[in-house]
């Protein structure tokens, strides 16, 4: 009975181990992506930090000169951070996460403008706008993502009108 | 069976080692194939751990004495409750827990999505990893839980009666759970160091680990200092005794580390310095053990050949670890300067910095205290031990100081603190403080270290509402929203910050406890005749008399009746104890009577026996020890705000 259950379960540690080896290999996943990800996490962090330095400052736990400094610090790491951004390599995430970004950008500025108004928001609004810009037209029926010159949505078949400006 | 129990555990640590050299060689040379299969490695550790627990939980339930470790620490009359706790009452099922514990949390970390620190994930495994096959060594050489006896015995010991408590089932798992946590910013760290990403990533990476194990650690402490107080036959609820000095070392470090890392994210700063604050806690935990497994400080033990073994592993361990993180520190230099210097001396940076020497110095005060036996008894063949005297007055200033930086720090801003802003957030603060001081005194209060402590803390509470009103004040102007809306809110908008806030008030009601206990405890002893009373510090403690009853697992018990009186008026009753238990001998059972004034804690000591008139009592007055206990539960209430998960999209760190 020991040995029995012995040799179980050193088999399967065994075939747990190898398995991966003897398995057909998927595809990578694209680096871009998680760098892409983890820049806007970065972007996130920064921004939240600039928050608490406004808060602070409202408060009058800063001064206003200090403020000013870290302020211009914090931002110039965020707008390098954006940099970073625009400069990776184009890729097409699929269109629900997009959406499902801009929504999140929305919220985001929705509670920016309740809190104070301030510069970053057009920065936002800059990096929402280059988004839409860089990834097409949705459908207004679906939300599934166009090709700049298809007249109908493949998806639902609701006729496309032509793109406002967001 | 408990040859499976074995097997299992000797499997884990091939696997345990097969996964940290895959995951190291497979991040080197960009292998993803060979990362899923260490990956599935360190699965299966988890899962081979699990199957040895299991057993050992079998074993128990069960009763299969024929395991030396089940016929230890459990009996057939134990309830199940208490069969389960035996899984850690003992050192090697403690160490086999801890081992499974850190196998799960493993499996967390690389089970878990994350977009920040991904690419540290392998190295960070690799090295838990090793750690997981140390312990797995441990387990298998010097500390076997399933060495079986040549014989069957019929029946176990059963546990130390003051184990079988509520804190049995809650202050060693809780423990161990943090101690295992603690590896995981270790490994982040070292994985930061080996692949040179010394920026923000593995910070964000471990900021919840290292706040749950800092945070658990301290609950454990607070649980324990309970179950001492209200468990042991001594009155008090810490004793700095080595074990709980090694719980406090790593939880300081992890204190300091949680008030430097601000400084990294804010102002890159301090960078070398949080590697090795997580390293340094790390360490502690390890040297815990060692501690605890030793005897290290307490007396001079028998040295079994085991303990001799468990000794040079721990420190071999140790040593390795050490020398590690200092040649990877040496070879990052260049990527571990700071990014910014430090503007003024009075700045929040230069609280920070001075925070964290304190904390450091309580924890270097505290570990030399701790082995000055051991180390003196090595070099001058005659133990020199230190008491909780010695603990005491170095520690009380260094903490004290400790929590008046945490005011000084809330009140000045980032970088340079300008003169008007000093004195217009120091006035309100000094003067109540003050004002309290004198009011203490006038009322007739001499002790300094109390006229130092209370006011002190004062001050802090004081900067801390200063500053969440300051907050309130601001976000109701920006958001029109009334004070009872926006306080709330205020906190929930930057959980991190706030949640700490809370946790300093914690921390200043906790020390009002301490300070209140222990400055004006007072105590007495005496035998007392029927009908008599003691005087204590204004309590009349009145003894009616004894009754005598017997337990199916008590051979016989004596109860005393106590009633408590103040200023003439009835104002509770208490039954202190004293029982024997056949397998383990006379037991003694404190009976409390705690208000948020003071406490009124009675033990029976003996009594007369020819006519059972006469009995004597140990009293002891305690004030503001209920404090305690609550400071606590703020303290875990903080902690879990802090830790509260925030919207991914804004979170701060």
């Amino acid at each position: 009975m020991t040995i029995v259950a012995a040799i179980l379960i050193t088999a399967a540690t065994f075939v747990a181990v190898t398995f991966p080896f003897f398995r057909h290999r998927r595809a990578p996943a694209p680096p871009n992506r998680s760098s892409l990800q983890e820049l806007h996490l970065r972007r996130d962090h920064t921004y939240a930090l600039l928050k608490e330095l406004e808060s602070d400052y409202q408060s009058g736990t800063l001064s206003k000169e200090e403020y000013k400094k870290l302020e211009a610090q914090y931002k110039s790491k965020a707008v390098t951070i954006l940099q970073e951004i625009d400069g990776l390599p184009e890729e097409r995430p699929p269109a629900k996460d997009i959406q499902d970004d801009i929504e999140k950008r929305i919220q985001k500025i929705r509670q920016k403008k309740r809190l104070v108004a301030t510069g970053h928001q057009d920065e936002i609004e800059k990096a929402v706008g280059a988004i839409r810009q860089k990834n097409g037209r949705f459908c207004h029926q679906c939300g599934a993502e166009q090709t700049p010159d298809s007249r109908f949505c493949p998806e639902c078949g609701a006729r496309l009108t032509v793109r406002r400006k967001p | 069976m408990a040859d499976i129990g074995y097997v299992a555990l000797l499997l884990g640590l091939i696997a345990a080692a097969y996964a940290a050299a895959a995951f190291a060689f497979g991040a080197w040379k960009m292998q993803p194939t060979l990362l899923e299969s260490a990956r599935n490695s360190l699965l299966a550790v988890c899962g081979l751990i699990t199957v040895a627990v299991g057993i050992m939980l079998y074993a128990l339930l069960t009763h299969q004495f024929q395991i030396e470790y089940v016929a230890q620490y459990s009996s057939t009359d134990m309830p199940l409750v208490y069969l389960i706790t035996s899984l850690w009452a003992g050192s090697e099922g403690s160490l086999l827990f801890w081992a499974w514990l850190l196998s799960v949390f493993a499996a967390i970390v690389v089970l878990t999505p994350r977009t920040i620190g991904k690419e540290l994930v392998p190295a960070a495994a690799s090295v838990i990893m090793l750690t997981q096959g140390f312990l797995l060594i441990l387990l298998l050489s010097a500390s076997n839980p399933f060495t079986t006896l040549t014989y069957t015995p019929l029946e176990g010991n059963s546990i130390n009666p003051l184990l079988e408590n509520i804190g049995m089932v809650l202050h060693p798992p809780i423990h161990f759970i943090s101690y295992a946590a603690f590896t995981i910013p270790f490994a982040f760290a070292i994985a930061a160091l080996i692949k040179g990403k010394l920026g923000d990533e593995w910070l964000i990476a471990i900021r919840r680990w290292a706040l749950f194990a800092w945070l658990v650690l301290g609950v454990s402490l607070i649980i324990g200092a309970w179950w001492a107080y209200v468990e042991l036959d001594w009155g008090g609820y810490w004793g700095w005794d080595p074990v709980e000095n090694a719980g406090l070392m790593p939880w300081l470090v992890i204190t300091a580390f949680l008030h430097s890392v601000k400084m990294q994210r804010r102002r890159g700063m301090f960078k070398v310095w949080n590697l090795l604050l997580i390293v340094l806690a790390f360490s502690l935990t390890v040297f815990g053990t060692f501690i605890n497994r030793t005897g290290i400080g307490q007396h001079s033990f028998p040295e079994s050949p085991e303990t001799i073994l468990i000794s040079n592993l721990v420190l071999s361990f140790l040593a390795i670890v050490l020398v590690a993180t200092i040649v990877l520190v040496f070879f990052r230099r260049h990527q571990l300067r700071s990014e910014t210097e430090m503007d003024s001396l009075i700045s929040r940076e230069s609280t920070f910095l001075l925070n964290n020497l304190l904390l450091l110095g309580a924890t270097l005060v505290i570990f030399v205290g701790t082995m000055l036996p051991t180390i003196s008894e090595r070099l001058m063949g005659s133990a020199i031990s230190v008491g909780p005297a010695f603990f005491n007055s170095v520690n009380a200033p260094l903490f004290l100081a400790t929590i008046l930086l945490a005011g000084v720090c809330t009140v000045i801003g980032w970088r340079k603190a300008s003169n008007s802003n000093l004195i217009r957030s120091f006035l309100r603060p000094l003067i109540a403080a003050a004002v309290l001081g004198v009011l203490l005194f006038a009322l007739g209060m001499r002790e300094v270290p109390a006229l130092v402590a209370f006011p002190l803390l004062l001050f802090v509470l004081f900067t801390i509402f200063a500053e969440w009103f300051r907050g309130t004040q601001s976000r109701s102007r920006i958001k029109n929203e009334n004070y009872l809306i926006a306080f709330p809110r205020l906190i929930w908008s930057n959980k991190p910050r706030y949640g700490g806030y809370i946790v300093h008030l914690g921390i200043l009601i906790l020390a009002m406890g301490v300070a209140g206990s222990s400055v004006y405890d007072s105590e007495a002893t005496a035998n007392i005749a029927q009908g008599e009373s003691l005087t204590v510090s204004g309590y009349d403690i009145q003894f009616n008399g004894l009754t005598f009853s017997s337990a199916p697992d008590r051979e016989w018990i004596v109860t005393a009746d106590v009633t408590i009186y103040k200023d003439g008026k009835e104002v509770g009753n208490l039954t202190p104890q004293k029982w024997l238990e056949p397998t383990y001998g006379v037991v003694t059972e404190s009976s409390i009577r705690s208000t948020l004034l003071d406490d009124v804690w009675v033990t029976l000591q003996s009594w007369d026996e020819t006519d059972n008139a006469a009995a004597t009592l140990r009293v002891l007055v305690n004030p503001l020890v209920l404090w305690i206990w609550i400071g606590g539960v703020v303290v875990l209430l903080g902690g879990l705000i802090a830790l509260w998960p925030e919207r991914r999209a804004l979170a701060a760190g």
